[in-house]
Order: C-alpha cells, then sequence, then structure tokens
C-alpha cells in the first residue's frame, strides 16, 4: 500500500513536463526495464529557481518525481547535491521497500542536472 | 465502478457459498472412511457427488478426477508425477516459454535432476507451431506440458491438434486449462489430452479447490506421502467444503455465458480503439480466452495505469515489471518479443458474467484521462526513448532483499 502523501503526489503531481532554455538536463533511466525520468532546473545565483520533471514509471516514481522538484526549487547547488533518496522517501512519508529503488530516478536525475549545468557553466566561463 | 480482474479470480456466487455451508456445519467430518459414522457419511456424499459434476464437465468418469488444493498443485503434480513414474522411458518434456509459473518452476526443479526440457518457440501472437512440435519429440520424450489458454494475453492453443501428435507418438500431453475451464469445454473423450489442470476460483467457486484430470491408465507418481486419500495420489484430508463449492460452481455455470463474454471483450476493444491512439492489441486475434482483452498502452507504465483506475474503482492487471514484487516484467510478454519498456504499458481487462456493457462505458471514462494525464508527463513520444544509462542507473536490480 502506499501512503497517503504519495497518493496525493500522484494525484496531483507538481512540476510536471517539459521546461523550455532550462540551465540544465538530467536524463536516468534503465534499459533493462525502461523507466525514464527526465528532469530540468533553472538555476539563478546559485540557487535552483524552476524544477520540472518528465517521469515514464509508476506510482512512486511520479510521486518521487514531483516531491523531488518540490524539494529541489528554493535550494542552493551545494543543498541540492546533498539531497537523498531517503529524505525524499521521508517527504512522502516512507515508500515500500519494493519501491525505495524508484526514489533514486528522481534524485539522480536531479544531481544529473546539477552536473549538467555546472559543465555548461565551464563551457561559458572558458 | 467495477471488477475487470477475473482472469485473477472471481467473486464466489451465493448459490457457491450456500452449497458449501452445510459442509462446514454438518458434514463436518472426512472423506477417509466410507463406513463411518454420519458426519463422515455426509463428507463422503458430497466429496463424491462433487466429483461426478467434474467429471461430467469433461466428459469422463469420476475416478479419472483427483481433487487438489488449486492448479499450482495439479499442475506440479501432473509434471512431477508424471515425469517420476515414467523416467524409465525418457527425462525428455517438451514445454512453452508461456506457461505459468507452477508448470514453468515445476520443470525447472526437473531440469535441476538432470530432466531435458525443450522449449518450443511462440510467435508474436503466443502460439506454438504444431511442425517443431512433432518434430522436437523425441525416443525419450515422456511428457508434453502446454496450457489451454494465456491467462495474460488470451491465446488459445490448438490442444486437440497437438493431443493428436503426441497420442500418435505415445506421449503423455498435460494441458493447463485453469483459464479456458468451463469457457471451452474439453471433451476428454475427443480430444486425447491425457491430464487436465482444473480450478474452482475462476469460474466463481472458491479458492484452495482445484482438480487433475488424469486419462485411464497414465502413469504418475503422488509428490507427498500420507493416507489413502485420493486414491493415494494425493494424500491428506480433503478440502470438501472448497470441492463441494466447486462443483457448484461447474454446475450453474451457463453455457450462454461465453456469449456475454465474448461481447464484453468485442466491445470494450471497439471502445478503446476509438477513443486511445497508440496501443497494440496483445495475443491471437480470434483463438481467445472468452472474456479476456489485452493490450498495450504505449508511453506510459501499467502501475500508474492501475492505481489511478483503481481510484476510480475499477479494478484491472499489468504485466508490468514495476508491479511485481520482484521487478520482473511478464515473462509472457518477454517470450512473444517485446521490449520491456512496451510491455511496461500492459493492461489486462479480464469480465466475469457480473459484468456489463455500461461498466465499460464507465471504465472507459476513466481511462481515457488517465492515459492523457499520464502521456502528458512522460518523457516518450512516439517511439523516442532514450536509454542513456550506465549500468549503476539499473536501478530495478536495486531489489530489497528479504527481510527474514
Ligand atoms: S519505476 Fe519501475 S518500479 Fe518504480
Amino acid at each position: 500500500m502506499y501512503s497517503e502523501k504519495v497518493r496525493e503526489h500522484f494525484t496531483n503531481p507538481k512540476n510536471m513536463g517539459r521546461m523550455e532554455d532550462p540551465d540544465g538536463v538530467g536524463e536516468v533511466g534503465n534499459p533493462v526495464c525502461g523507466d525514464m525520468l527526465r528532469l530540468f532546473v533553472k538555476v539563478k545565483d546559485g540557487v535552483i529557481v524552476d524544477a520540472k520533471v518528465e517521469t515514464f514509471g509508476c506510482v512512486a516514481a511520479i510521486a518521487t518525481s514531483s516531491v523531488t522538484t518540490e524539494m529541489a526549487i528554493g535550494m542552493t547547488i551545494e543543498e541540492a547535491k546533498k539531497l537523498t533518496r531517503g529524505q525524499v522517501a521521508e517527504e512522502l512519508d516512507g515508500l515500500p521497500p519494493q519501491k525505495m529503488h524508484c526514489s533514486n530516478l528522481a534524485a539522480d536525475a536531479l544531481h544529473k542536472a546539477i552536473e549538467d549545468y555546472e559543465k555548461r557553466q565551464k563551457k561559458d566561463d572558458s | 465502478m467495477a471488477y475487470f480482474d477475473n482472469a485473477n479470480s472471481t467473486q464466489v456466487d451465493e448459490r457457491v457459498i450456500e452449497a458449501m455451508l452445510p459442509y462446514f456445519r454438518e458434514h463436518y467430518g472426512t472423506a477417509g472412511l466410507e463406513l463411518s459414522h454420519s458426519q463422515d457419511v455426509g463428507a463422503v456424499m458430497g466429496m463424491e457427488n462433487a466429483r461426478k459434476t467434474i467429471a461430467e464437465s469433461l466428459n469422463t468418469d469420476p475416478r479419472a478426477i483427483i481433487f487438489t488444493s488449486g492448479a499450482t498443485e495439479s499442475n506440479n503434480l501432473a509434471t512431477r508425477g508424471v515425469a517420476r513414474a515414467n523416467k524409465k522411458k525418457g527425462r525428455h518434456i517438451i514445454t512453452s516459454p508461456i506457461e505459468v509459473q507452477s508448470v514453468l518452476r515445476s520443470l525447472a526443479r526437473l531440469e535441476g535432476a538432470g530432466y531435458e526440457i525443450e522449449y518450443l518457440d511462440v510467435d508474436e501472437y503466443g502460439l506454438i507451431s504444431l511442425e517443431q512440435l512433432k518434430s522436437a519429440i523425441k525416443e525419450d520424450t515422456v511428457l508434453v506440458t502446454i496450457q489451454h489458454g494465456n491467462g495474460e494475453i488470451g491465446t488459445v492453443q490448438p490442444i486437440e491438434e497437438i493431443a493428436k501428435i503426441t497420442k500418435a507418438a505415445g506421449v503423455l500431453f498435460h494441458t493447463d486449462a485453469t483459464q479456458t475451464f468451463m469457457k471451452m469445454p474439453i471433451d476428454t473423450e475427443k480430444v486425447m489430452v491425457d491430464l487436465i489442470t482444473v480450478d474452482a476460483h475462476l469460474i466463481h467457486g472458491p479458492k484452495g479447490a482445484g482438480a487433475l484430470y488424469i486419462r485411464r491408465g497414465t502413469r504418475i507418481d503422488r509428490l507427498h506421502e500420507g493416507g489413502d486419500e485420493e486414491r493415494r495420489l494425493r494424500p491428506g484430508v480433503e478440502n470438501i467444503p472448497a470441492i463441494v463449492g466447486f462443483a457448484k460452481a461447474v454446475e450453474i455455470w451457463n453455457p450462454n455465458d461465453v456469449k456475454h463474454l465474448n461481447e464484453l471483450a468485442a466491445y470494450v476493444k471497439e471502445k478503446v480503439s476509438e477513443r486511445i491512439s497508440d496501443i497494440r492489441f496483445t495475443g491471437h486475434p480470434t483463438n481467445r480466452i472468452p472474456g479476456l482483452f489485452s493490450m498495450l498502452v504505449e508511453f506510459i507504465e501499467g502501475e500508474s495505469m492501475l492505481v489511478q483506475l483503481d481510484m476510480f474503482g475499477y479494478s484491472v492487471a499489468t504485466g508490468s515489471a514495476c508491479s511485481s514484487k520482484t521487478l520482473q516484467g511478464s515473462h509472457v510478454l518477454k517470450a512473444i518479443g517485446l521490449p520491456p519498456e512496451v510491455s511496461h504499458g500492459s493492461l489486462r481487462i479480464s469480465f466475469s458474467r457480473n459484468n456489463t456493457k455500461e461498466e465499460i462505458d464507465g471504465f472507459i471514462d476513466a481511462l481515457v484521462p488517465a492515459v492523457e494525464r499520464l502521456r502528458e508527463f512522460s518523457p516518450i513520444r512516439h517511439g523516442q526513448y532514450f536509454a542513456n544509462t550506465e549500468p549503476e542507473d539499473d536501478h530495478h536490480h536495486d531489489v530489497p532483499g528479504d527481510d527474514w
């Protein structure tokens, strides 16, 4: 059974969809089983000011996508780098054990989006 | 609101419950001894009448029916029981990759014990090839086990033709008819199948009651040791109330129900085709289990569809990897050649005689927005799958171990 919070985020997910002109994009997925997630961030003065996400996956993957973007918005880059799947799951009042791995998807995508952002920054600097 | 997961289990019919009750309250004896006290005698009579009913449904003698705890046990008994009893003749067994786990895992055990298990190919519909079967049979083949109907994609195998081949070759043939029992009757006088698995709970009977039909003269060994029940082939006190309920479910089955089931499946197919784009139907287009509709909805995942439909009161099933405990996708969808990201969107809608077209209308009205919503934020559009992933992203392999 999913928690009320998971069901709520699944029914009314936040920040879902594409972003025009993102500052960073992170994609994760699993070629074996096919789950995929693409997360976009917009950064201003070292702070994540907006985040969007596209998700192909189960209820837990959708709910964690929603809650991860919510948590990320307003965080500094350094804070967002430290965001773990454990924190994401906690925010959702827990996930069934066999679904814990889904929360990796969103957290990993966020980290990759930040990596992408930093790479782009370096390019701009040079 | 409606229950469309009848290939998983059905609601027990009230008449079945009524028929079972006396076997809890009055005839609570066992069927071990015929010349016993009245509680036992009542129990024996109930059970033997049930055996007659089940036998009639397969056009056979009651002595050909062995009661079991259900399809899983029947499949285990048929496969390993036959293998054991015939090992002097040979150790080669032929099957298909889309059998249920109780067949596949039972055969895997035999494989571990030195038997040779050969898996026939299935085509995109899940059908085996009779030609391949013919050429696969060898000197030391003892058993062919091929299901009648597939519970995930609905495809029905040509068991009559298979039986002709096995009969001519002198090889035993077992079929798992759990999904087709009563819906597609098997006349054992005409179809030369040697062992048939049947179960009560998909025809509005109780869980925990099944049977194995064993053609007279078939060499088969028991798997358990115990008393004299079920001609020692299946020792242990029988689940008499459930067996009586099983027979009642068979007795009240109305052959006209099949027509209704077929109509419902055709109706949902029509409606879905009208309202949803990018879908594929799975299984054979015409050789199908009555009342079982199966499809793939592209770009989205099945568990999320299932949960959203459940919020609207509709119960369906999916073969998506995400919805299984082990996160392994359906072996059936894999065997018919579907990549996991496509089989993720599988949906099975299976009807019972209690379902109506109005329920389907309501269901479609819930399904269409569910699909649209999930597609809206899917990163996949029209075949644009991306897989730029490194091995450590393989999150499905990050499955928690057993806690104990
Ligand atoms: S995305 Fe596959 S189990 Fe969650």
